[in-house]
């Protein structure tokens, strides 16, 4: 496996399973694929809708989540590709695929994030992202 | 000479229009000349309101009228099959209520929440679904914080399909009222119509409760959204209800009153002396204001509205929130602004006599009540020791029975108590527009209140205290002229100063609810002094340096105190030429704060920080309160220098 592709690997497996905190007094705890949901959400109807009141604090809150949380992912996975240059293409591939595996099963199987914006408390990554 | 026959004639003739005869007096059979005192709730929303609904609340009014005539009513949370997780009853049922839900959002909740609607696949009504809430925070915030507010495209042309599904919310609310409302001369319990009218502008709160004194009532329900300001309410009242001709010549006429609340998060744009397009009001505005806002709701579970904490005052350090606009409540970006004049109840009843002065009409002649504002549909649910929050948008109660119930500057509200003769609509409502009313933080305190020149001083040992109060003086919400007569009493030379009368009784408890003592009674007295409102507190019964205390151990009250309080009382500092407001503040001794009793029965130990859950942290927080000295505060009587208004 490149690299390139161990990057990218990477980036996205953090940024779909990686559970990051929400700032402030809401508690919640997603990966940032659900913060840029929530984002998409609040932005869309702050751009289709208006945007009085406390609407563009809130989609600037999620949207500011999203992006840094995404910058997060995106750093993270070049920290770890460079962690993983050193060994063989196919030592690479071996890494990063258990690692897919695991936290997929993990996020799968559990539920493992704090969802106070949704219908449930908690939830696993099929719902976060459902 | 009369016959069997003849005789049986004349009983037919009884038997069959006596039941007409008896539904024609209209009287109940408790009907009491004196007048009593009714508890109830004019504040209760139900899943009706959008931001009680996206917080997970199912009950309708239906539902909270029947919790507030003591049956149990389930809440959130609700398991998968809709089946609810928590339940709750009041120990000591209401005598009235009123179910006030939002009229902004109404039309929105139903088309959001009914899959039949049209425009439930819009794109605000998925996210609200799909993210509830965010959705309300998101929702919330643009109808009800925006100075320009505007309906969501969803709701069409005009916002006429919001508009239009509005009708069968509004119709729901209205027959639950006439449905719970009962009728037979037992006047076991009274509804109104009512509905809550929800401006922030700015996230500056101005909500008024809009109640109707019986079923002939607006076509729709007036909004925000449509009618951004207060004078757009007042017209609007004015124009549909008060001034509406009857439907049938000479038949029943609408009438109904206006009650703001939570001045305290009003950021100073509740009680304007400017119109909305900054003019000064005038009189007619002043007499507008007057006819339709009767009544200051002064507590609810988002804080107390009396006085502002700091003052010389120190009982104005109760329920005080931290934060001067209802949109800071989920913290603040930003500077957060000082908190402006005209803010607190007892401040605008002093601007009042200032209008008086300037306008010959006092716009701020308000009477007092306290109500709940629940969220959960459970009217009248003020026990501190029975506590379960009221879904202020504070803790979410949709995925679990919250272990600690609010947020800690929150509590459960208060009580309007209403002096009627008998407990019906009519007699209800005649007592909600004389202002003859108190409210109270939640304890069922008695209190009368009469000021006069007539008012003699062995009242408090007569045993017709009330008689001899309506005799000689006004009741509380009254006004009072200058002393023409001289009065009966002894006067010295130069002696004009009317006399207050003020008994008080305990809560007598009941059902189980734990009860405190009295500590002491005051009268607040504010007056105008060279064009300038001044304020000042007297101890007039009780003991004000009373050690009572209560065991935080076991929530035991310690120290003695009153079954009951009486003082006749006259204003040493009295100025007939000066405009006046008395109203009477009854106090309590000190007792276990909601937060107290729930952090008792889970077992908190704060000795031991690492036993504490992490949801229950507040128990150890030392800046939260955990005892109170739970109050009623009667309207004020008003002193008129001149003719009595």
């Amino acid at each position: 496996m490149s690299l390139r592709a161990t990057f990218w690997m990477l980036a996205v497996l953090f940024f779909f399973v990686l559970p990051l905190p929400m700032l402030g007094p809401f508690g919640a705890t997603i990966p940032a694929a659900r913060f840029v949901l929530l984002a998409g959400a609040a932005g869309l109807i702050a751009a289709l809708e208006g945007a009085a009141g406390p609407v563009p604090a809130i989609a600037a809150l999620l949207i500011g989540h999203a992006v840094a949380y995404t910058l997060v992912c995106a750093g993270l996975a070049w920290a770890a590709m460079r962690m993983l240059a050193p060994f063989s293409a196919d030592a690479r591939r071996v890494a990063v695929f258990s690692a897919l595996a695991l936290a997929l099963a993990i996020a799968l199987g559990f539920d493992l994030y704090t969802t106070p914006f949704g219908t449930q408390p908690t939830a696993s990554l099929w719902n976060v992202l459902s | 000479m009369i016959g069997p026959r003849a005789i049986w004639w004349l009983l037919s003739l009884v038997i069959s229009f006596a039941p007409s005869l008896a539904l024609a007096e209209a009287r109940c059979a408790h009907h009491d000349p004196l007048r009593q005192p009714f508890y109830g709730d004019t504040h209760v929303h139900t899943a009706l309101s959008f931001d009680a609904w996206g917080q997970g609340t199912l009950a309708t009014p239906d539902d909270a009228y029947r919790f507030a005539k003591g049956e149990a009513i389930g809440f959130q949370p609700y398991d998968a099959d809709g089946n609810p997780q928590s339940q709750a009853q009041l120990r000591r049922p209401l005598d009235y209520a009123v179910v006030t839900d939002h009229s902004d959002l109404l039309g929105e909740t139903r088309i959001c929440s009914d899959p039949a609607a049209s425009g439930h696949d819009s794109l605000v009504c998925r996210v609200v679904r799909r993210f509830p809430k965010l959705g309300y925070m998101l929702v919330n915030g643009y109808v009800h914080s925006n100075e320009n507010p505007e309906r969501y495209s969803f709701c069409g042309e005009a916002g006429e399909r919001c508009l239009e599904a509005a009708g069968g919310p509004w119709r729901e609310i209205q027959e639950a009222a006439a449905a719970h409302l009962d009728q037979s001369n037992a006047c076991g319990f009274t509804t109104f119509v009512g509905y809550e009218w929800t401006g922030m502008p700015g996230g500056n709160n101005i909500h008024r409760n809009v109640i109707f004194a019986n079923d002939i009532v607006q076509a729709r329900p007036t909004t925000y959204t449509e009618t951004p300001t207060q004078e757009g309410l007042w017209e609007a009242l004015r124009s549909e209800c008060l001034d509406a001709p009857p439907a049938v010549p000479g038949g029943a006429r609408c009438d109904v009153l206006a009650i703001p609340h939570n001045s305290n998060v009003s950021g100073g744009r509740m009680f304007t002396i400017a119109r909305a397009d900054g003019t000064p009001i005038s009189a007619d505005d002043a007499a507008t204001r007057a006819r339709l806002e009767r009544l200051v709701e002064v507590t609810q579970h988002k804080g107390d509205s009396e006085c502002r904490p700091g003052a010389a005052d120190e009982l104005c350090e109760y329920e005080t929130l931290g934060f001067p606009r209802m949109m800071d409540m989920l913290g603040s970006v930003g500077d957060v602004p000082e908190i402006p004049p005209r803010v607190y109840v007892r401040e605008v009843l002093g601007e009042g006599l200032l209008q008086t002065e300037r306008l010959g009409v006092n716009p701020f002649q308000y009477g007092i009540v306290g109500a709940t504002d629940t969220h959960f549909g459970t009217p009248g649910m003020v026990d501190e020791d029975a506590y379960r929050g009221h879904a202020a948008g504070s803790v979410d109660a949709r995925f679990g029975v919250p272990a600690y119930p609010d947020r800690s500057d929150f509590n459960p509200g208060g009580l309007g108590v209403l002096w009627a003769e008998e407990n019906s609509r009519a007699s209800l409502f005649a007592a909600m527009k004389r202002r003859e009313v108190y409210g109270t933080s939640g304890p069922r305190i008695q209190v009368r209140f009469f000021g006069g020149f007539e008012l003699s001083e062995a009242i408090c040992s007569a045993p017709d205290f009330a008689a001899r109060g309506y005799a000689g003086g006004v009741p509380m919400g009254g006004t009072l002229g200058p002393n023409q007569a001289g009065g009966d009493r002894s006067l010295s030379p130069g002696d004009t100063a009317p006399r207050f009368a003020i008994q008080a009784l305990r809560d007598p408890g009941g059902g189980g609810v734990p009860t405190t003592a009295l500590q002491r009674i005051q009268v607040v007295k504010g007056w105008l002094e060279e064009g300038v409102v001044k304020e000042r507190v007297f101890d007039v019964a009780g003991d004000p340096v009373s050690p009572a205390s209560v065991d935080l151990g076991t929530c035991t009250p310690r120290g003695a105190g009153f079954d009951q309080l009486c003082s006749i009382w006259t204003d040493p500092d009295f100025d007939p030429e000066a405009h006046a407001f008395y109203y009477a503040r009854v106090i309590e001794n000190p007792s276990c704060r909601w937060n107290a009793w729930t952090c008792l029965r889970a077992g908190v130990s704060c000795n031991d920080p690492a036993s504490v859950p992490g949801e229950l942290a507040a128990c150890c927080d030392p800046s939260v309160p955990r005892t109170i000295q739970e109050r009623a505060w009667t309207s004020p009587i008003w002193y008129v220098p001149g003719p009595a208004g």
